[in-house]
């Protein structure tokens, strides 16, 4: 799913990479300081972007006889926020790309774009619509998994055309779907039972996200108000 | 032996293994970045012998099994990628026409040509960057990455995000391992259902493992941060003309030699 060293132009490679830039910076800068006022965290951070390591590692069988794997960071956007996560995305995406051939250096920006920035936005926005309106967050944590899974790969397909293209969207998009939307849907149900696991055994963990998006309101009001 | 522990067994008994981090990966960019610059086909095919050699000098082809599977899965994908770019043409002589399910496929002389060039740009830049890989302990090269005044506590996160990926993907396999020996994945419901388990698992036993730690490092008397007492060669003004050297060279050489590999006549005139 990730785009290769060699497929995207040297243009499309630097545009991306300016694209992706504030996003991974604003992470990073978050990062430092939530880890220089709690040190305490560092270790906790680490092991979120050792978890969507883990489960961009895992793979799951595909209708058309391939495989593919869950992306993780809608999960991670959900409970982290879309900039770190973008940070962490970006680091994971280091490591595919020089240990196991998978993305690559140049194509780092066009991957962040998809994975670390547009999917976990995207699941972000419905998770906080879908518990304003008052669903549970197991059902949540489903859609949000699926879109951000989907978007990552419409966003990835558009990148390509962008390249190959305009005409050549159709033909991603549908090559793509092919793979991903089972994937996206088996991937729902994945994070529906995964949701439903936490909402019984780690409450704590949801109420850590629904408090975040609290606070993100609270700040936001409060922005506007000064 | 984990992944991890093989990957940083070969990276440590590497003969490049004193190089400059930075140096390595600079060149590794450089070449790579190279391979994108012009359309000629000569490039990749000098890059990719590039990378061989020095993969062959730093770990004598000697690749764990996991990073070798994942090699092939990558190739694999890239080759299918590579055939799907050719018979999708637009411009060029038309040489094969057919409609498969719902994609009308057209190759033409361009769009193999095209192909041809992706696929040995994407073979040597994984080359290059596996000779990176292969040399280099991710330790080393996040040490490296302050002396260009990359912040300390990222330094730290990409290491310990290094260590405890490789160790949970050790966890997770284990637990693949025993559910599988239950017949966890007898049938698509039930193995979504383990599926998740084992995602909610791991989960839950790294936030612990998070907890243990930082308990263990307060112990240790941890003030925030990672004291490293041996560290990496610094890039120095010798790599750094090394990397613009072959940049460029490599770059001229491509701007003379675009065009003159055709491999769609090449390969017509074998198959002739």
């Amino acid at each position: 799913m990730h785009i290769s060293d060699g497929i995207l132009n040297i243009e499309w490679c630097a545009l991306w990479f300016i694209v992706a830039i504030p996003f991974i910076v604003l992470g990073a800068k978050k990062v430092i300081e939530l880890v220089r006022e709690h040190p305490d965290q560092k270790m906790t951070v680490a092991l979120a972007g050792a978890f969507i390591f883990l489960l961009s590692s895992l793979k799951l069988p595909s209708v058309n006889g391939s495989s593919s794997h869950p992306t993780g960071t809608g999960f991670s956007a959900v409970i982290y926020g879309v900039s770190v996560t973008a940070f962490l995305a970006t680091i994971v995406l280091i490591f595919q790309a020089i240990l196991l051939a998978h993305g690559g250096i140049s194509t780092l920006g066009a991957n962040v774009v998809s994975m670390g920035i547009a999917g976990p936005l995207v699941g972000f926005l419905l998770w906080r619509v879908m518990i304003k309106g008052g669903m549970s967050f197991p059902i949540s944590l489903a859609v949000a998994a699926f879109f951000a899974d989907i978007v990552t790969y419409v966003v990835t397909s558009f990148e390509m055309a962008l390249n190959a293209g305009f005409e050549y969207l159709g033909n991603y998009l549908s090559v793509f779907a092919i793979t991903q939307i089972p994937l996206g849907i088996m991937e729902a149900i994945l994070f529906f039972m995964f949701g439903t696991y936490l909402v019984s055994n780690r409450p704590d963990i949801f109420e850590l996200a629904a408090g975040k998006d609290e606070g993100d309101d609270k700040d936001e009001s409060e922005g506007v108000t000064a | 032996m984990s992944e991890e522990t093989q990957m940083d067994t070969l990276a440590y008994s590497s003969r490049m293994l004193g190089w400059a981090p930075l140096g390595k990966f600079a060149f590794a960019c450089a070449l790579i970045i190279v391979n994108l610059s012009t359309s000629s086909m000569l490039v990749p095919l000098v890059t990719l012998p590039i990378g061989l050699i020095l993969m062959a000098y730093s770990t004598n082809f000697r690749i764990p099994f996991f990073i070798g599977l994942a090699l092939a899965e990558a190739v694999l994908i890239i080759v299918l990628f590579a055939g799907m770019m050719s018979i999708s043409g637009t411009s060029g002589n038309v040489v094969w026409e057919a409609d498969i399910l719902w994609i009308h496929a057209r190759m033409t002389d361009d769009s193999f040509n095209y192909a041809w060039l992706v696929l040995l740009r994407s073979l040597a830049s994984i080359a290059v960057m596996i000779s990176f890989a292969t040399s280099t302990p991710i330790p080393h090269l996040s040490q490296a990455f302050r002396q260009v005044r990359m912040p300390v506590e990222i330094t730290e996160i990409v290491v310990l995000i290094y260590r405890y990926g490789f160790l949970l993907l050790e966890r997770m396999e284990v637990m693949w391992s025993a559910a599988s020996c239950r017949m966890g994945f007898n049938g698509a419901k039930r193995s979504i259902s383990t599926v998740a388990s084992i995602a909610v698992g791991i989960f839950i036993s790294s936030s612990d493992m998070a907890d243990k730690a930082q308990t263990a490092l307060e112990c240790r008397n941890y003030q925030g941060y990672f004291p490293v007492y041996n560290q990496p060669p610094k890039m120095g003004v010798k790599w750094l003309a090394v990397c613009v050297f072959a940049f460029v060279a490599i770059y001229l050489f491509g701007l003379r030699t675009e065009g003159m590999v055709d491999m769609y006549a090449i390969l017509s005139g074998v198959l002739r």
